[in-house]
């Protein structure tokens, strides 16, 4: 679990445990023993996942999908990388039912130039691959494509021994960092499609100081059951980095008619997005013989932004994490349809909200009402992204997307300064035109006041702005 | 370097239980500015319990945050503390799953296995899917002995979820049926699959180091110790590697300092026990006998805070002067934890009051696991000597020198003299 999901653990009032790793105590049996129960697995942990019409180019869809998080600039030597034993997967559904039509597979390689020493760089970094970088990964980029017109399936390298953008490792080691890397780690596969792999500023803003503090919200600090003065919101992610992986394809590509839809209520215009991290299965002695490197297990997986961080139980995580979201309304439909924090709304704010099961409300906004989608393109509700690609893009967006009238925003795709925790927090409370007795205020006005990034993300691909630099 | 006798009393106070005041200024004392996630976490859930009485999430959380300190600083005061808050949470029968979890890790902190067994059983029902709530079944059917069980517990935990926790789990099942080799690249990949840094990462790179070096890996293990160091600066386990390493390379008086250093931060019975050998080692019997002394007041402590230690008092005592009591003691310890540590704590016990024939067979019943661990492959080979089983002595023997022949437990001059008897040499220090 990340460590921004063990922030979020508080947020949804499930239990803490996560918050401080588990583990026997060191006394003194065989040391195996006081290996820890559950750890982070940040290379493997997925933290957001983005998908929007490109402004510039309207017939291209970006996808963004984070990995890591909760980085600081200053983490040198030891900067973090992408995981060389992970695969890193984005997922495109384009028939409805959450399976993949595309597939892109990323896997990481790193060599270390010299390993007598411990730096980085040897020296100024003036390229992606300059010689001076010590510490250098790679990636190669696979596409799976499985039509449904009864066009054969194809599996093909796209992109080999693409260099990672380096860190920002401070003005000395990296001048110029975003022309000479950031922008010169953007490449072309072999059919077109742009990619981009490495540190960013994260996008994703929020207030997790207040949240995780029985779901303060600062701006509204004067009705909670512990009262404080009202304040502003404080961004937690402002200086923070996260491992990007970004794709930009055309819409065309994608669809399940090859065609670039027009028409919102046509079945073809809606795209579900969601990606997935991968670790090899390990056999021990059973049956079938040892393995050290076997078939790849999911072990993470995030389509909606904080449905796996707040609506999931700690308890059932690892469940969620190796299941697939065709099966999520067999799994979890309980979890998402009783949410925890609505009743810890009710109870610290006094707020009313819908009753139980949220079947008026919560279903249709996950099956996408409002949200561009028509009632004729409804997807079944589970955890993935989906965008209508008919939706025109908005020149004037708004940052809280379909409550805002924007249904080119959230939950329409996400956008990079979609503000899905207020959005978020009104679905939970009721605040929407679905409950119409509980879309009163404050339900319809919930925010942690943390309403955009101080550093804004950037006009062209891959979008979330240059690292943070450690200097 | 403190004062030794100073280190005793601190410790026996805290056994005893301190005024709240002194145990404040202790407190603040040990940490100015430094204050971890766990320190954090257990503010943050006192502070709710000020205000939301009886929520059961920031009991949780505190229960939690109170476990990782332990393991940070090595105080076996909050097992107490941990155990009262879940007592209000339901205890080994609660409904909540993470109760549970939580409840079996207590009872795996304080050597309870046949009853954190149980709760890990329970857990795993609740909990069908969760690699954590196997976690537990496999640690206490280690601990117990039933190897197969926690084998097949081991591979649903990686099943549900190849990470850090699983595969350094793998990695025990491998060193325990004698596979170094196979031990070692599941570590390598525990190492991989944990995050980037922290204490997580620097305990699986630390037993990684551990693992190479009873191969007689000595600089594989030592720059193994230093990864482990740069993830998680200071950190006492491998510092305790450091000071292995350097014992193997035939320098125990610095390995010794290195110790005091350790026993410092972490005042754990085997740093203590590692810090008076190498001491012993190095020529300075005084102050080896310092730091065993230091290990009867841990003792103390660890027994009055409710955690099961009779297996790790048998050996330590079997090394030193043995009474013929123990002999019964160790029997019933064993019988508690059937597992090699403790076939191979009975057996020493034995072996040391002169009861050679039935120390062989309970010896027996730990080289037939496989574990090449030197201490236990020391105590095979005396065993066999006192027996007048050469060639198994020979064979034990060959295993500890192509291991690492001055790990704690094995007394050098001891070894000298079983080298000596068998015809062989004891190679010199690695470089």
């Amino acid at each position: 679990m990340s460590k921004k999901n063990k922030l979020f653990a508080g947020f949804a009032a499930t239990g803490l445990i996560g918050a401080s790793l588990i583990a026997s105590g060191p006394a003194f049996a065989s040391s195996h023993r006081e290996a820890p129960l559950i750890s982070q697995d940040a290379s493997a942990d997925n933290t957001d996942v983005y998908a929007f019409r490109d402004t510039a180019d309207p017939t291209k869809l970006n996808i963004i999908a984070n990995f890591v998080g909760l980085e600081d600039g200053y983490a040198g030597p030891n900067f973090v990388r992408f995981g060389d034993d992970v695969l890193y997967e984005i997922h495109l559904n384009s028939i409805g039912d959450g399976t993949d039509q595309v597939t892109y597979q990323f896997r990481f390689n790193t060599k270390v130039n010299n390993p007598a020493t411990f730096l980085y760089n040897t020296g100024p970094l003036a390229s992606p691959s300059d010689a001076n970088l010590n510490v250098r990964q790679t990636y190669s980029v696979r596409r799976i494509s499985r039509p449904v017109n009864g066009a054969r399936d194809t599996s093909e390298i796209i992109a080999e021994n693409i260099p990672v953008a380096p860190a920002n490792v401070g003005p000395r080691s990296t001048p110029n960092y975003e022309a000479n890397i950031g922008k010169a780690a953007v490449a072309t596969a072999t059919n077109g499609d742009k990619l981009f792999a490495g540190p960013r500023k994260d996008a994703f803003f929020v207030d997790l100081g207040s949240v995780f503090d029985l779901l303060g919200l600062r701006p509204l600090n004067a009705a909670h059951v512990i009262p404080l003065p009202a304040a502003a919101g404080v961004n937690a992610l402002k200086d923070k980095n996260v491992h990007e992986i970004a794709i930009q394809v055309p819409i065309n590509s994608v669809t399940r008619n090859a065609d670039n839809p027009t028409v919102v209520d046509d079945k073809a215009s809606v795209i579900g997005v969601y990606a997935s991290a991968k670790r090899q299965k390990f056999r021990l002695y059973e049956d079938g013989g040892i393995e050290n490197h076997g078939e790849w297990v999911q072990v993470s997986r995030l389509g909606l932004p904080l449905v796996n961080e707040v609506l999931i139980p700690l308890s059932l995580k690892d469940a969620f994490n190796n299941t697939l979201p065709q099966n999520d309304i067999r799994n979890y439909a309980t979890n998402v349809l009783n949410p925890e924090p609505a009743a810890l709304m009710k109870a610290l704010y006094g707020l009313n909200v819908p009753a139980n099961p949220r079947t008026s409300d919560i279903a249709p906004i996950l099956q996408g009402a409002g949200s561009g989608l028509s009632a004729k393109n409804y997807l079944p509700p589970m955890d993935i992204l989906r965008i209508n690609v008919a939706v025109p893009v908005n020149a004037a967006p708004n940052r809280l997307g379909i409550l805002a009238g924007d249904g080119q925003g959230f939950p329409n795709g996400r956008r990079l300064n979609d503000d899905v925790v207020d959005i978020l927090l009104r679905v939970l409370a009721g605040g929407t035109p679905f409950t119409p007795a509980n879309n009163v205020f404050p339900n319809n006005a919930l925010t942690d006041g943390v309403d955009t990034s101080e550093i804004q993300p950037v006009s062209y691909f891959p979008f979330e702005a240059p690292p943070v630099s450690g200097y | 370097m403190k004062n030794h006798r100073t280190r005793i009393t601190v410790l026996l106070v805290l056994a005893i239980g301190l005024p709240p005041a002194y145990a404040a200024a202790a407190h603040a004392a040990d940490s100015p500015n430094t204050a971890t996630a766990a320190d954090r976490a257990i503010t943050h859930a006192e502070r709710r319990l000020a205000t939301v009485k009886d929520d059961p999430t920031a009991k949780k959380s505190l229960a939690a945050a109170f476990l990782q300190k332990v393991r940070e600083s090595a105080d076996p005061t909050y097992y107490a503390k941990v155990d009262a808050i879940l007592t209000t949470l339901g205890g080994p029968t609660s409904k909540d799953p993470e109760v549970l979890l939580l409840e079996g890790t207590l009872l795996l902190a304080r050597h309870d296995f046949a009853k954190a067994l149980v709760v890990g059983e329970r857990v795993v029902k609740a909990l069908p899917a969760s690699a954590s709530a196997q976690g537990i079944v496999v640690d206490a059917s280690n601990e117990l002995g039933r190897y197969d069980e926690a084998l097949k517990a081991t591979q649903r935990m990686l099943n549900e979820r190849p990470g850090l926790a699983s595969l350094s789990r793998a990695s025990y099942a491998r060193e325990l049926r004698g596979d170094q080799s196979g031990a070692i690249l599941a570590m390598q990949q525990a190492v991989t699959a944990g995050p980037g840094s922290g204490e997580n990462r620097a305990y699986v790179t630390t037993l990684l180091g551990n693992l190479l070096l009873s191969t007689g890996d000595v600089t594989g293990a030592s720059s193994t110790y230093g990864n482990a160091l740069a993830a998680f600066p200071g950190f006492a386990a491998a510092l305790a590697g450091q000071a292995a390493v350097l014992a193997a390379r035939g320098r125990p008086a610095e390995a010794a300092s290195t110790m005091v250093r350790v026993v410092e931060t972490q005042p754990l019975m085997q740093y203590a026990i590692a810090e008076g050998e190498y001491f012993r080692a190095a020529g300075k019997q005084p102050e080896a006998d310092a730091a065993f002394q230091l290990v009867d007041a841990i003792m103390a402590l660890y027994k009055a805070n409710g955690v099961d230690i009779d297996l790790e008092v048998a050996v330590f005592k079997a090394d030193r002067k043995p009474a013929a009591g123990l002999g019964d003691a160790t029997r019933r310890a064993v019988q508690a934890r059937p597992s090699v540590t403790g076939h191979d704590a009975y057996a020493w016990v034995l072996h040391r009051l002169g009861r050679h024939r039935e120390a062989a067979a309970e010896i027996a019943k730990v080289v037939a696991v496989g574990d090449r661990d030197p201490v236990f492959r020391y105590h095979a080979a005396a065993i066999a000597a006192a027996v007048g089983n050469r060639a198994q002595a020979i064979e034990q023997f060959n295993i500890v020198v192509g291991s690492n022949p001055r790990a704690v437990g094995i007394d050098g001059g001891e070894l000298q003299k079983l080298a000596t008897s068998l015809g062989l040499t004891v190679p010199p220090p690695k470089p």
